[in-house]
């Protein structure tokens, strides 16, 4: 098992707790989509009607650095990013 | 060292951009200031607050840089200062300063930079407004490609 934790940006912040961290433990490994899913079941949770699944299927994962491919696996724990879609400027 | 890329809380200094730019080699610099208007769709704003992915954004920023560089020439010089957090009416939000030998070059870096931070970059937009509401903007989606890709070889 590894632990994932999120951290969430933009519109998606109204579903941070400094409280109750969004950190989910999961099998290995974990490929991209498998983890927006285990997110999406996560927020629904704990938000129900009140989580917006539109703007998660909008968002992609990315760590550090980059952002993630579809394709890609997780296989240890990490932080990853959600990333909703962008308006700087 | 021709590229400063930082996303800050710090007010944007326009004599930090102006004196980076500065080549004496270059015959031509372009200044671009966004700033943060009163209006927006039909509302009155009253501030907004931005949010980014801070080490992301910069290497975004460093990247659409070199972009801008690889396309329009080496010699050119590249400041891009994106503000973060909460800003009033009038504040500046992004600064793009290019130096380049000769205007062309710097008209059109300076265009690229601000067009593909608006897609590229992972800052994120709520406006405030006089009636006491909030809305986060909508945006671009990103994908694997838009983050990083070299528009240069597009």
């Amino acid at each position: 098992m590894i632990a994932i934790r999120f951290q969430l940006f933009g519109a998606l912040r109204k579903y941070e707790s400094s409280v109750n961290p969004l950190v989910v433990h999961v099998q290995t490994p974990q490929a991209v989509p498998a983890i927006k899913d285990i997110l999406k079941h996560e927020l629904s949770g704990r938000f129900s009607n009140l989580f917006d699944e539109s703007l998660l299927a909008a968002s992609v994962i990315a760590d550090q650095d980059r952002v993630l491919n579809g394709n890609e696996l997780v296989t240890s724990s990490c932080e990853l990013l959600v990333l909703p879609p962008v308006c700087g400027g | 060292m021709n590229i400063l890329c930082r996303v800050t809380p710090e007010k944007i200094d326009p004599n930090r951009v102006f004196e980076f730019a500065c080549d004496f080699g270059h015959g031509a610099q372009t200044f671009f200031f966004g700033s943060v208007r009163s209006s927006n769709a039909g509302k009155d704003v009253v501030a907004v607050s931005y949010d980014a992915a801070i080490s992301l954004a910069e290497r975004v920023l460093r990247q659409l840089a070199d972009e801008a560089i690889s396309r329009w020439g080496n010699g050119l010089r590249v400041c891009i200062l994106h503000r973060i957090g909460k800003l009033q009416v009038g504040e500046i939000s992004v600064a793009i300063g290019v130096s380049s030998p000769h205007r062309d070059e710097a008209y059109l870096a300076s265009r690229y930079v601000i067009e593909q931070i608006k897609k590229r970059a992972p800052i994120w937009k709520k406006e405030f407004y006089a009636d006491g509401e909030t809305e986060w903007l909508k945006g671009h989606a990103l994908c694997q490609h838009s983050v990083l890709e070299d528009e240069a070889s597009g």
